[in-house]
């Protein structure tokens, strides 16, 4: 017992539980609408965890997560602006992760059962984001409407409703709470999964394709599975983006926004979800500071971390950080 | 006579304009150790790669226990009980030697027994004093020893090696072929690729001789060292 | 008849544009099977440097297209030999390096220089067939895309850099063995491709807003060109560009713009799941059948 509770004193879980506690300790140092951008940021950092299952534990580029994210949200705001009923908000949720699950699946089978993979995968997933954006963007006529509500074109659905939660529209504290929560379920998930079955199973998909299959495991079935849970989350992170900010655009699917989560990843480290979270957060936090004093200079500092990183700190930024904080500060290999 | 427990029928494989095997027909019977040699290019590693599934024949067809598996993916051969070491070892060098029989035996054993399992196959291959390091720390020869024990997870009936006893040195080498010879009196069926004629003449009983793609000679051992056009094609003669 | 031409017109527009946006992209991607995300932000340097050497220091606007395309050239030259080539063997992230590096050159000139440039107006007016106007300059450029692509071709067929060049592209470790310098071949060749990619930009500067942004448009017209095209530069570009220019003309005359890029699109995407290749894989495979 004494063993198993040593090895789980590393540096990246004390740093994660610290992040934990922040987080539930948040609300009551922070005004509610400081609060309510701290929502934003955990959607991004569920969108940016979809990316580090699927590529970083699962070795499968996939170039168009913004596109999932942007058409979950589409889905939820038709299906919700049509019901018009707040209690059914969060049926909507679930039924926008499912429905883009499904999507997300069709889309992987016709890759993976084609014998498609690396580049080619980032590939058609970039051009299927491209497709999707460019589809969005020109659904400006009265004629473009689902369920009776209009897609808007450029200007994308607004008026995107609350969701409520036995009987209670989630107020800022209230959402930035549910947000939390789930950030804090998806994180875990990924995390635990690591060492079960299903875990190793990606990483041997990851680290030899082809040598997995000789061991056995039937390999297009998984990079369909994965994938599919993938999109769902993005599609997860959508709904919750379009909730905070109450509405939802073709902007949202570009490359650019699809470019920003995969850079994230790699740069903080793309096969360790705490370094994701953290890496995340803090890279909206500071956005947030520098675009509110005007400048855009957070595009040039990610692009030029991120050469750095990929150039002489592969492993990632936080990933470093946490093995070397290990080594010199906690005295563990 | 053993029954048939691993045939190819006319296997023929076409890569653009080069046929890399011609018309192989190849009979290994249960409880054999089947030798396939021949000078390097002669296709063997091919006619592996087309049993094991990565290859699909351009023509012919493949059969494990009697069963048609010409069109059946490479996962399923593998859990029909299908095992190959590779060449180039087929390990994941990043992570640890325990990890890797873990992912080797996870699929063929339940939870409660994993541990137990990885614990059994590191014993059979006699590497548990080799420790829990990262794989790309072992030695090429550890590092084969280790993919013996991950090919044995699945419980197979037909064990493939692909230059088992490649760079390792005399006493890898008999320690590798003392390996071989156990897994066999334990039921195994192993059918290997060998440059080392000193390890084949050891362990085969039956031998195939593999030239341009195509069957140049088979028979037992003992008619193959002796064969003349056997010994000139590796000296370059034919 | 001016049924006919309007289509034709649309055709080889489509078609010029998409070869001329795919045909640096292609060879470097043919050489080094380095896929440069930032290439059209090459582009659009090539747009910003001719646009300001033509507008504000009025230098002649066919010697502006050439500088800027040269300075475009050098400057992939300096991101392939710091940058770039660190990362030949690991395609994958040189995809996200050079995301990257789109990143910051799209950011960073809208931060030097603001959100648009003034750009130099269409030259040569247009012409009239019928009662329809058709531009002179689109014309032209269709025959300076057809030029350009034959003076690669002279280059990479009746060259000895052309010919060092192709055996790099089949068979490096042949090529260094037999005394080809790669390293310089490498850089050689993304010099090339980041000058027509600047070429290019400079060449439709007039025709559309030169933004920061104006890359991405490009960018995906490249790749999908280049994609579809394989790994032959020449042959692969012409005849994707001619096929995904009808597909672009037929569908956006018909169904608008959208249309257009969302076929090219699927094209993409169908292509890349029954002839990954492309094109020249398919030429590949005949030229071995025919022998």
């Amino acid at each position: 017992m004494k063993d198993k509770s040593k090895a789980l004193l590393t540096s990246e879980n004390i740093i994660f539980v610290v992040l934990l506690l922040l987080g539930l300790v948040l609300p009551t140092f922070t005004n509610a609408y400081r609060l309510s951008q701290y929502s934003y940021y955990y959607s991004m950092t569920i969108l940016a965890l979809s990316i580090t299952l699927v590529w970083g534990y699962a070795g499968i580029f996939s170039f168009g997560q913004a596109a999932f994210m942007g058409l979950g949200a589409y889905i939820y705001g038709i299906l919700s602006i049509a019901a018009g009923r707040d209690g059914f908000n969060i049926f909507a949720l679930l039924i926008a992760v499912v429905i883009m699950m499904a999507l997300g699946a069709a889309l992987a089978y016709f890759m993976f059962y084609g014998g498609v993979n690396d580049v080619f995968v980032g590939l058609i997933t970039m051009c299927f984001g491209i497709a999707l954006q460019t589809f969005m963007g020109q659904t400006a006529g009265e004629e473009w409407q689902v369920l009776g509500v209009r897609l808007g074109g450029y200007n994308g659905l607004t008026g995107i409703p609350k969701i409520s939660l036995f009987g209670f529209k989630l107020g800022d504290v209230a959402f930035y709470f549910f947000t939390f929560i789930i950030l804090i379920l998806v994180y875990a998930a990924i995390r635990y999964s690591k060492i079960t079955n299903a875990g190793y199973s990606l990483t041997a998909i990851r680290e030899n394709r082809s040598r997995s299959e000789l061991f056995g495991f039937d390999v297009p079935k998984i990079q369909v599975i994965v994938f599919a849970i993938s999109t769902g989350l993005a599609a997860l992170a959508g709904v919750l983006y379009s909730v905070w900010g109450s509405y939802i655009a073709p902007d949202n699917l570009s490359m650019t926004q699809s470019t920003i989560p995969v850079v994230i990843v790699a740069s903080g480290g793309r096969k360790n979800p705490t370094a994701t979270v953290l890496f995340a957060i803090l890279y909206y936090f500071l956005s947030g500071k520098l675009a509110a004093s005007g400048s855009s200079l957070n595009y040039i500092i990610l692009g030029a971390i991120l050469i750095v990183v990929l150039l002489f700190i592969p492993e990632g930024l936080f990933s470093t950080l946490f093995s070397k904080m290990d080594k010199y500060i906690l005295r563990r290999a | 006579m053993e029954k048939k427990i691993l045939e190819l029928k006319k296997i023929t494989k076409q890569f653009g304009g080069i046929k890399a095997a011609t018309d192989v027909d190849l009979v290994v019977r249960e409880g054999e150790i089947h030798g396939l040699i021949g000078p390097n290019g002669a296709g063997k590693t091919t006619i592996f790669k087309l049993i094991t599934g990565l290859y699909s024949p351009t023509y012919g067809r493949v059969y494990l226990g009697g069963k048609d598996i010409t069109r059946l993916p490479a996962h399923k051969r593998a859990q029909m009980g299908l095992s190959i070491k590779m060449q180039i070892p087929g390990v994941y060098e990043d992570l640890t030697l325990r990890e890797n029989i873990r992912i080797a035996a996870q699929l063929y054993t339940g939870k409660k027994e994993l541990e137990a399992e990885i614990d059994r196959l590191i014993k059979l291959v006699k590497i548990d004093d080799l420790g829990n390091p990262k794989v790309r720390n072992l030695s090429h020869g550890q590092q084969q020893w280790l993919e013996i024990a991950m090919s044995l997870a699945s419980h197979p009936k037909v064990l493939l090696l692909d230059e088992p006893a490649a760079g390792m040195g005399p006493e890898e080498t008999t320690f590798t072929a003392e390996l071989v010879k156990d897994l066999n009196k334990q039921g195994l069926t192993i059918v290997f690729i060998e440059h080392d004629m000193d390890f084949v003449s050891l362990l085969a009983q039956n031998v195939t001789v593999l030239h341009y793609g195509k069957i140049f000679a088979e028979g037992d051992m003992e008619e193959i060292k002796n064969n003349k056009e056997v010994q000139k094609i590796y000296l370059g003669a034919v | 008849m001016i049924l006919v031409f309007r289509h034709l017109y649309l055709f080889l527009d489509s078609f010029s544009f998409l070869l001329l946006s795919a045909l640096g992209l292609s060879i470097i991607y043919g050489m080094m099977g380095i896929i440069n995300q930032a290439h059209g932000e090459f582009i659009m340097l090539g747009a910003y440097f001719t646009s300001l050497l033509s507008v504000a220091l009025h230098i002649p606007f066919i010697i502006s297209i050439f500088l800027g395309a040269i300075l475009t050239g050098f400057l992939g030259l300096l991101l392939d030999r710091t940058i770039i080539c660190r990362l030949y063997s690991r395609p994958l992230d040189s995809i996200v390096v050079t995301w990257g590096i789109s990143l910051i050159l799209s950011q960073g000139i809208r931060i030097i220089l603001g959100n648009s440039v003034e750009s130099i107006s269409t030259p040569l007016g247009s012409f009239t067939i019928g009662n329809e106007k058709f531009s002179t300059y689109r014309m032209v450029l269709v025959a300076v895309a057809v030029i350009t692509l034959m003076v690669v071709y002279y280059i990479f067929n009746h060259t000895e850099f052309g010919l060092k060049a192709r055996a790099t592209m089949q068979r490096s470790d042949i090529a260094k063995s037999l005394g080809v310098n790669t390293d310089k071949m490498y850089a050689a060749t993304f010099f090339i491709g980041s000058f027509l990619a600047g070429l290019t930009g400079g060449l439709y500067s007039p025709t559309m807003m030169v933004v920061p942004t104006m890359g991405t448009s490009f960018n995906m017209q490249a790749f999908v060109t280049v994609i579809v095209g394989g790994s032959n530069p020449i042959l692969g570009s012409f005849l994707s560009s001619a096929l995904l220019g009808i597909v672009n003309s037929e569908l956006s005359g018909w169904a608008g713009s959208f249309a257009g890029q969302i076929g090219l699109l699927i094209m993409a995407i169908i292509f890349i799941r029954i002839c990954p290749l492309g094109v020249s894989g398919l030429v590949d495979r005949l030229k071995a059948v025919r022998r």
